[in-house]
C-alpha cells in the first residue's frame, strides 16, 4: 500500500512540475534576429516570392511520423463541412473544396499570385473574338480525356450547365452564393430571373463552348477572372436536364425541377459530395476529420503533376497543440502557424520542416474617413506616428512578421517589380510623437479647453490631463473598436494608452464581439450619425491575384461595406479606373499606376498598416515537395506533395 | 405517487416556458447580426443583397420577435430545433455526432468514477484520520479545487509530448480504420479526457460517500450490529453502506443525466468533438438557435434530473413520503 500511495503521490508531483514548466527553446534570441531581417524590404521579398524551407538537425527525441506513407494527415482549426462551391466562407473547408473540386477550371490562380488559363490539364485551345458591339467572345475548347471520379467524361455542356446553375435565383434562394457568369453577356437578366437563356454562353460540340463578356465590363485588367469555369456533373446536381444551345444563348431544357434539384443539393451534396473531378474523392466527414481518397481517375494539375498520396486527411486539432502533434508524428503537417513560441519549437526539432511565406496583406488600424475625428488625414498620419510597429510584431508575432508602408502585400507581383520605386516615394511611418503633434497642430484640434490658447505639446502628460480641442471647446476623442482575446487589440490598448496622451489625444478603447466591429465598420453607413461611436478598429485583410482596388477605394461604392471607411478622394478613384480598365496585357503601366496608388493612398491613411505576418507551413520530416505561397495553399498543391520514409 | 408525479410535471411547464422566453429573448438581444456572418465577403454588392434577403427570409428574421417565438416553440415540438448558421444545417443534424460522443465518454468517466470514488469514499470513513483518510482528503481538495485544464494540459505534456504515448487530441479516423484498430484508436483517444475528468470528478464524490458513511456510521444500529459482534465488513457494507447508498443515490441519478452534458474546457482543450466543445464553438460564432436549443435541452435534462433524484430518493428511503 505504501508504495502505490508514494507512487500516487510522485505521479501528482510530476503533474505540477509539467504543468509548471516552460519549453527550452530561447525566444528572445530569434525574435532580435527576425525582426531586423524582417525590416529589410529586399529580405522580404525574396521569402516572399520563393519561400524557404528549412530543416534543422539539433534536438529533440519525440516519435518519427506515425502517420502512414500512403496517408497526409493535415491538422487545422474547426471546418464548417460546407463542401461544395457556394456555401460558407471557412478557409479550411476551401482546401477540401479545392481538393475535391479544383484542377478543373479553365483559368486558375498561380502560385505567384496571377491569374493563367489552364492549357496544361484543361484547355486545349482557347480563341478570342473581338465583336463590333465592343464584347469579346472566348472560345475554349477543352481536352478530351478529363473524367469525373465515377469514370465518366466531363464535357463542355458541363462547364456551360455549372454557369446556368449557380447564376440561378433558385440556387440563391436555396441558400448559395455565387459570383459565377459575372461580367458575361446577358448576366444581369438571368440572374434576375427575367429569362431562362443566358445569352453570353454558347455550347458549340462535345468539348468546345464559348463565353462573350459584356462591353459594359471591358476592358479590364483583370479579364482572366471572368472566364474562370469549372465543371458541374448535372445527373446529380439537375436530374433530367441538358443544356441546350443556340445563337440566342444556352438553357436548360427537359424533365426537370431546378428549384427542388438546387435545394436537395443544399441538404445533402453539399456535405458529402459524391461525384467529383478533383485528385481526391470525398470518403467522409466525421467528427471534424475529413477522409478523402485518390481519385483514379483525375488526369493532373494545372501543372501536369500527378497525385501520388492514396489519402489526404484534414481533421480539426487544438490549435495549443497543432505544432506538438506534427512533431511527435501524429500529424503531417500545419499551416500558417504565426505564434512564435511554436516556430521556435518546430525550429528545435529534428522530426519537422518548415516551410515559410509573407502574408499577402496586413493587419491593421482602419480608420473612418467621414465622420468623426478620423475623418481628417493630419489626425490619421498622427496615430500612425503614435504606435511603435516594431513592437506591436514582436508583441503580436514573437518577432516573425514585418510590416508594410501602405495597401499592399510583399507577396504582390507588383510589389516586387516596383520595390525600389516604392522605397523612395513613401514616407517612412515612424513612432515619433513630435511628428503626430505636428500633425495635429494643422487641424482643428490645436487648442487647449478654452478652444482658444494654442496646444502646448510640452505640456501634455502620459495621465492625459492636457488635452487637444477645438474651437468649439471639444476635445480630440477617438473611440476604437477591436475583439476580444486578440493580441493586437492588447497591444493597441498599451500602446495608445502610453502614447496618445503625449500628443493630446484620449484614446478610448472597446472590446467586443466580431459581429459589432462588422456592424460599426463595414456598416456603418447603417448607422445614424448621432448614433455612431467608433471612427477606429483593428482588423486585417488578404490580397488574392484580383486585387481591385476600385472595390475598396473606389467613388462608386461610398455608402456600402466595398468602401468601408467610406473615403471619398478624385485622385484615388481616378486611378484605381485607370488600372482596372487596362488590358491584362499591360502590365508595366499597371505597376505605374499601382505605385502611384500606392503613394497617393499612404498620404490619406485610411489604414495603418501595423505588420504582415510570415507564416510558417510545419511538415513532418517525412513530407516531400512542399512549396506553399500566400496564394498556393497545401490544397492547391496537393498533387506535388508526397512522403518518403526517412 | 402517481399524483406526486403529475403534480411535479405540471408545475415544470410555466418553468420550462420562463426558461425559454429568457433564452430567447438573451439570443436576440446579443449585438451582431447572423446574418452578415454567414455570407462571403467576395460577392458583389446586388448579389449580397440577394443573397442576404434569401438568408433572412431563410431564417425567418423577417417576422416579429412574438412571431419568431411562437414559431420556434411550435417548431421544437415537431423536433425541429432551428437552422446552425455555423454549420449551415438544421441543429438536430450538428448535434447528433457530437452528443452521442460526448455519452461515449461519460459513460467511461462515471463508470470509472464510481468504481473508484464509492470504494475510496467507503474506506476513508472506517479509516477516518488515518494517512489513508488524510491522504484522499488532501488528493480530493487539491483535485477539486485543480482547474480542468491545467490537468488536460498537463497529461497532454506528459503523455501526448514526452512520453508520446497518447494522442494529444482529436478523434479516431472512422473511415480509414476498421475492427480492432478502430476500437484501439477509440481508447487511446478517449484515454486522456477519461482520466481528466474521472480525477476532476472523483474529488467531490469521495467526499460525499465519506460523509455518507460517516453518518451512517454513527448511527445506533452500527453500535448494536458491532455490540452483536458482527464482522466488520458485514457491519460496513450491509448495515452501513445500504443505509449511505440513500443520499449517494442522488448523484449516481446525476450521473444518468450527466452523460449529456459535455465539458466545455476539457473537450475543448483535447479537441474532443463533444456537446461541450459544440457549445464554446457555439458560443465563440454567435450560432443563436444552437445556443438556445442546447441551452433549453440542457435546462429540461437539470430539471428532470431534479425531478428523477426527488423520485428515487422516495423510493429508496421509506421514511420518506411522496405527496
Amino acid at each position: 500500500m505504501k508504495k502505490i500511495l508514494a507512487l500516487i503521490l510522485m505521479l501528482a508531483m510530476v503533474l505540477s512540475l509539467a504543468a509548471c514548466g516552460n519549453k527550452t527553446t530561447d525566444s528572445g534570441n530569434t525574435n532580435t534576429d527576425t525582426k531586423n531581417e524582417t525590416t529589410t524590404t529586399d529580405d522580404k521579398k525574396d521569402d516572399a516570392s520563393e519561400g524557404t524551407t528549412e530543416g534543422t538537425d539539433d534536438n529533440a527525441g519525440a516519435a518519427t511520423s506515425g502517420t502512414p506513407l500512403d496517408t497526409l494527415v493535415v491538422g487545422c482549426a474547426e471546418m464548417n463541412g460546407d463542401f461544395i462551391g457556394g456555401f460558407g466562407n471557412s478557409s479550411y473547408d476551401q482546401d477540401i473544396k479545392t481538393i475535391l473540386h479544383g484542377f478543373c477550371d479553365t483559368v486558375y490562380q498561380t502560385a505567384a499570385g496571377s491569374l493563367d488559363v489552364a492549357y496544361e490539364n484543361v484547355v486545349k485551345a482557347m480563341d478570342t473574338v473581338e465583336n463590333a458591339d465592343g464584347s469579346k467572345t472566348y472560345t475554349f475548347t477543352i481536352y478530351d480525356d478529363l473524367k469525373w471520379n465515377n469514370g465518366d467524361p466531363i464535357t463542355a455542356d458541363q462547364y456551360v450547365g455549372s454557369i446556368l446553375y449557380a447564376a440561378s435565383p433558385e440556387w440563391l434562394a436555396a441558400g448559395a452564393s455565387s459570383t459565377a457568369g459575372e461580367g458575361m453577356v446577358g448576366y444581369s437578366a438571368y440572374y434576375a430571373g427575367e429569362t431562362k437563356v443566358f445569352a453570353g454562353l454558347k455550347l458549340i460540340d462535345e468539348y468546345t463552348f464559348s463565353i462573350t463578356l459584356d462591353s459594359e465590363y471591358l476592358p479590364y485588367f483583370y479579364e482572366l477572372s471572368y472566364l474562370a469555369v469549372g465543371p458541374l456533373y448535372l445527373p446529380n446536381y439537375l436530374p433530367g436536364a441538358t443544356v441546350a444551345s443556340d445563337e440566342t444563348g444556352s438553357w436548360f431544357e427537359g424533365d426537370f425541377d431546378l428549384t427542388a434539384a438546387t435545394q436537395n443539393i443544399a441538404a445533402t451534396e453539399r456535405f458529402a459530395p459524391t461525384v467529383t473531378c478533383g485528385p481526391y474523392k470525398f470518403v467522409s466527414f466525421d467528427n471534424q476529420i475529413c477522409t478523402m481518397e485518390l481519385n483514379e481517375n483525375f488526369k493532373c494539375d494545372y501543372e501536369g503533376n500527378v497525385p501520388t498520396l492514396k489519402y489526404v486527411v484534414q481533421k480539426a486539432v487544438s490549435m495549443d497543440t497543432d505544432v506538438d502533434q506534427v512533431i511527435a508524428g501524429e500529424l503531417d503537417m500545419v499551416g500558417g502557424v504565426i505564434e512564435g513560441s511554436k516556430i521556435e519549437a518546430a525550429k528545435a526539432s529534428s522530426n519537422v520542416n518548415l516551410h515559410s511565406y509573407f502574408r499577402s496583406g496586413y493587419g491593421m488600424i482602419a480608420l473612418v474617413c467621414d465622420w468623426g475625428p478620423t475623418a481628417d488625414p493630419n489626425v490619421r498620419w498622427a496615430l500612425a506616428s503614435l504606435i511603435d510597429r516594431a513592437a506591436v510584431i514582436d508583441y503580436v508575432l514573437g518577432g516573425y512578421g514585418g510590416t508594410v508602408d501602405a495597401e499592399y502585400g510583399t507577396a504582390q507581383w507588383t510589389y516586387q517589380e516596383r520595390v525600389a520605386e516604392l522605397a523612395e516615394q513613401l514616407k517612412p511611418i515612424t513612432f515619433n510623437v513630435e511628428t503626430a503633434n505636428k500633425y495635429l497642430d494643422a487641424t482643428e484640434w490645436k487648442f487647449e479647453a478654452d478652444g482658444t490658447t494654442p496646444f502646448d505639446a510640452s505640456k501634455a502628460t502620459a495621465d492625459g490631463s492636457y488635452l487637444r480641442h477645438n474651437a468649439a471647446g471639444e476635445p480630440l476623442v477617438v473611440e476604437h473598436f477591436g475583439t476580444t482575446e486578440n493580441t493586437v487589440t492588447d497591444i493597441i490598448e498599451i500602446q495608445y494608452a502610453a502614447n496618445a496622451p503625449l500628443a493630446g489625444i484620449k484614446f478610448n478603447i472597446t472590446k467586443g464581439d466580431f459581429n459589432v466591429l462588422l456592424d460599426n465598420y463595414y456598416y456603418s453607413y447603417e448607422i445614424p450619425e448621432e448614433e455612431r461611436i467608433y471612427s477606429s478598429f483593428n482588423l486585417a485583410t488578404n490580397f488574392t491575384a484580383v486585387d481591385d482596388k476600385w472595390y475598396s477605394w473606389g467613388q462608386d461604392w461610398l455608402g456600402t461595406w466595398y468602401n468601408a471607411n467610406q473615403l471619398d478622394d478624385d485622385k484615388l478613384n481616378e486611378l484605381t479606373l485607370k488600372m482596372r480598365e487596362l488590358s491584362s496585357d499591360q502590365t508595366e503601366e499597371y505597376a505605374d499606376l499601382w505605385v502611384e496608388f500606392q503613394v497617393r493612398w499612404q498620404e490619406l491613411m485610411p489604414n495603418i498598416p501595423l505588420y504582415s505576418n510570415e507564416y510558417f507551413d510545419i511538415t513532418g520530416i517525412n513530407v516531400d515537395n512542399v512549396n506553399t505561397t500566400p496564394y498556393a495553399a497545401y490544397s492547391n498543391i496537393i498533387c506535388q506533395i508526397g512522403k518518403s520514409a526517412k | 405517487m402517481g399524483k406526486y408525479l403529475v403534480k411535479r410535471i405540471i408545475i415544470l411547464i410555466p418553468v420550462i416556458i420562463c426558461i425559454s422566453i429568457i433564452l430567447f429573448g438573451i439570443s436576440k438581444a446579443m449585438p451582431g447580426d447572423p446574418v452578415r456572418a454567414m455570407l462571403p465577403t467576395t460577392l458583389k454588392e446586388e448579389q449580397y443583397q440577394a443573397a442576404y434577403d434569401a438568408m433572412y427570409e431563410r431564417l425567418g428574421l423577417d417576422k416579429s420577435l412574438p412571431e419568431q417565438y411562437v414559431r420556434w416553440i411550435g417548431n421544437l415540438f415537431l423536433g425541429e430545433f432551428g437552422y446552425s448558421t455555423m454549420y449551415n444545417r438544421p441543429v438536430k443534424d450538428a448535434v447528433a455526432e457530437p452528443l452521442k460522443n460526448t455519452i461515449i465518454l461519460n459513460v467511461f468517466v462515471n463508470i470509472f468514477y464510481l468504481i473508484i470514488a464509492i470504494p475510496l469514499g467507503i474506506k476513508c470513513a472506517t479509516k477516518r484520520g488515518g494517512f489513508f483518510d488524510n491522504f484522499w482528503s488532501v488528493f480530493s481538495l487539491v483535485t477539486y479545487s485543480l482547474p480542468s485544464f491545467f490537468l488536460a494540459l498537463s497529461l497532454i505534456y506528459i503523455f501526448g509530448i514526452k512520453l508520446g504515448w497518447l494522442p494529444m487530441g482529436g478523434m479516431p479516423n472512422t473511415s480509414i480504420l476498421a475492427g480492432t484498430d478502430l476500437y484501439l484508436s477509440w481508447l487511446k483517444h478517449l484515454a486522456l479526457p477519461v482520466i481528466t475528468l474521472t480525477i476532476i470528478s472523483i474529488a467531490g464524490a469521495i467526499r460525499y460517500v465519506k460523509n455518507a458513511m460517516i453518518d451512517a456510521l454513527s448511527q445506533d444500529y452500527i453500535r448494536t450490529a458491532r455490540s452483536k459482534g458482527l464482522n466488520t465488513k458485514v457491519v460496513v457494507y450491509s448495515h452501513a453502506f445500504r443505509n449511505a447508498l440513500i443520499p449517494v443515490s442522488t448523484i449516481i441519478v446525476g450521473t444518468l443525466f450527466s452523460l449529456f452534458s459535455g465539458s466545455a474546457i476539457t473537450e475543448t482543450v483535447f479537441t474532443y468533438n463533444g456537446i461541450g466543445k459544440l457549445m464554446v464553438a457555439a458560443v465563440n460564432q454567435r450560432d443563436t438557435q444552437m445556443i438556445i436549443t442546447m441551452n433549453l435541452f440542457f435546462s429540461i435534462v437539470s430539471v428532470a434530473s431534479v425531478l428523477v433524484s426527488d423520485i428515487i430518493y422516495g423510493l429508496v428511503d421509506p421514511r420518506v413520503k411522496l405527496s
